[in-house]
């Protein structure tokens, strides 16, 4: 038998606003989609950051991992 | 047959929850939100006592559990999580926007102390349901979350425990201490008819 607080309850229930379901299902679009944009362009964001400072050349950068080039590289002129 | 028809047609809250995480499909979290929603909007009343407050503090909760879903380790049922975000939302609410000095009737920390009476689980279920939504709008949030905990949510005292972080043997004292101050106010606000319940 159902106690006078869960029809207390029950009856708050019945209560719940229907137009909450929709903002909420908004909110979940809005940031699923935020999270996508993240997911996206951040690493991109860094790694173009990691560049500007120097720390990352990209994988196509003839350079090594001590970012000093390769003796054999006919592009680049010897150091002096 | 029927068994597996029944199981296509309402996948278990882990089971929503996995394939959520999968795949973020919102139709996931809407059916955890039509499950729960009710429930957590009818706690969030009772807490707070204004619809607007519960209104808003519905949708947090909600939002609040899609940014934390994965890190639901399923260690208690996932009831048992939603509703512990909805108290603890509910007495930080109450802290922060009412500003009520007391969130317990008293110190939950004072274990070692009895209350004199202990108040029979007969006399709160057996109040008129206007009388006990009275009786509830007096009482401090703590306290009032408490008995909700208990009476509507039907949890052990280690889930309550766990749900507002402190140790069994405070919980039972509280609860203890909840019931008295209900009967109290109860007294309080009808002496004049004490006897229709």
């Amino acid at each position: 038998m159902a106690s006078n607080f869960h029809n207390m309850h029950r009856d708050w229930e019945d209560q719940l606003p229907p137009e909450l379901e929709g903002h909420i299902v908004q909110q979940v679009n809005n940031l699923s989609v935020f999270g996508k944009v993240v997911e996206l362009f951040v690493p991109n964001a860094l790694h173009t950051a990691a560049r500007l400072i120097g720390g990352d050349n990209g994988p196509n950068d003839p350079a090594g991992a001590d970012g000093r080039y390769s003796v054999d590289d006919w592009r680049r002129p010897p150091a002096r | 047959m029927v068994a597996t028809d029944k199981k296509t047609a309402s996948p278990t809250d882990s089971e929503l929850i996995a394939r959520y995480l999968r795949t973020q499909n919102t139709h996931d979290f809407t059916l955890l939100y039509r499950r729960y929603a009710g429930k957590v909007y009818a706690k969030c009343i009772t807490m707070l006592s204004d619809n607007a407050l519960a209104r808003d503090a519905t949708q947090d909760i909600f939002i609040k559990v899609l940014l934390n879903l994965a890190r639901f380790n399923e260690q208690s049922s996932f009831s048992t999580w939603i509703y512990s975000i909805t108290y603890n939302y509910c007495i930080d609410m109450i802290r922060k926007k009412k500003k009520v000095p007391l969130i317990f009737t008293e110190d939950i920390g004072r274990v070692g102390e009895k209350p004199e009476v202990e108040v029979p689980d007969s006399v709160l279920l057996e109040m008129k349901q206007d009388r006990l939504e009275k009786v509830l709008d007096r009482l401090p949030p703590g306290d009032k979350a408490i008995l909700l905990m208990k009476y509507i949510d039907d949890l052990q005292i280690k889930d309550i425990a766990e749900v507002l972080d402190k140790s069994e043997s405070a919980i039972k004292m509280q609860i203890m201490r909840a019931k008295q101050k209900a009967q109290s106010i109860y007294d309080e606000l009808y002496e004049t008819d004490p006897l229709d319940p």
